[in-house]
């Protein structure tokens, strides 16, 4: 699928990249493509959203299972988190979508200019429902990972 | 040469993989701070000045671009190097921040590599083999 946007020329595979490349280079982590489906909710899920303000304004959105989720972090800072076992899986999926998301914008929109959010809980259907204009999925240390992202003219 | 490094992130996991990252790079830390904001940096400086700051931008209270203007205003903190680590690689945030005295850019998604070399650019270190 390829969406073109107004100031925003962008297909699914820059951001399954994104996230492939934050993954990689960041939480060391093993990735493949997704070979499930993910369910459309589930209690183990934890779901973060980024919005962001500027030339555009929108929101990436992330799922990922609270497992995964702590070992994600537990790659991230090597063991060396503080915070309590929910916390932490809520920061390190916080802080990958926020990387995800500044880093798509710049490689997507040099020219731009974008302040970003503190990352959200969010709920399992993001954007009031809306269908995101990017999506991907994909396998992370033998769990699943989803992103979504939308994006509007500022009014 | 020993270092004494300031970390500026208002993620403390950010803040954990930042010192991870130094440590893994081989570089000898004598002291690594960390600062929760702008704020916070100052205060933290003014008690023990450091031999370089990474600063995230995007910070709560005081964020990074006020933070290098009142380092690269204060006559007492102007020669201390400050390093930004951002998402942020945007020619208009890169431009101004370099403008305030920001003396190197290192954009997340980054591996230790990346953030050792700038360290040494920035301090005038000789690289190791």
């Amino acid at each position: 699928m390829s969406i073109t946007q107004p100031s925003l020329h962008a297909t699914n595979q820059d951001l399954l990249d994104a996230v492939c490349e934050v993954l990689d280079r960041m939480y060391f982590a093993a990735l493949g493509p997704a070979e499930d489906a993910m369910p459309a909710a589930d209690s183990a899920l934890i779901c973060m959203q980024v919005s962001f303000r500027g030339t555009l304004q929108g929101a990436l959105w992330m799922r990922v299972y609270r497992e995964a989720a702590m070992q994600l972090q537990d790659d991230f800072t090597a063991g060396s988190s503080q915070l309590a076992l929910d916390d932490a899986a809520r920061d390190a999926v916080g802080e990958l979508c926020n990387i995800v998301c500044g880093s798509l914008l710049s490689n997507l929109d040099p020219h731009g200019e974008y302040r970003l959010d503190q990352p959200l809980p969010d709920k399992e259907m993001p954007f009031g429902g809306e269908q995101p204009h990017l999506s991907c999925a994909l396998s992370v240390n033998d769990s699943l990972v989803e992103a979504r992202l939308r994006w509007s003219q500022p009014q | 040469m020993s270092l004494k490094v300031l970390i500026v992130d208002d993620s403390p996991l950010m803040r954990r993989f930042v010192e991870r990252v130094l440590r893994m790079s081989g570089l000898e830390l004598a002291e690594c701070r960390e600062a929760t904001d702008g704020l916070d940096a100052l205060a933290k400086i003014r008690e023990s000045v450091p031999d370089i700051v990474l600063t995230d931008i995007n910070m709560p209270t005081m964020d990074g671009e006020s933070l290098i203007r009142c380092i690269s205003e204060d006559s007492t903190m102007r020669d201390i190097p400050v390093i930004v680590i951002s998402t942020d690689r945007t020619e208009f945030r890169m431009s101004r921040l370099m403008e305030l005295g920001a003396k190197g850019y290192v954009a997340k998604p980054f591996n230790p590599e990346v953030l050792r070399a700038q360290l040494e650019r920035v301090l005038g270190m000789q690289a190791s083999a």
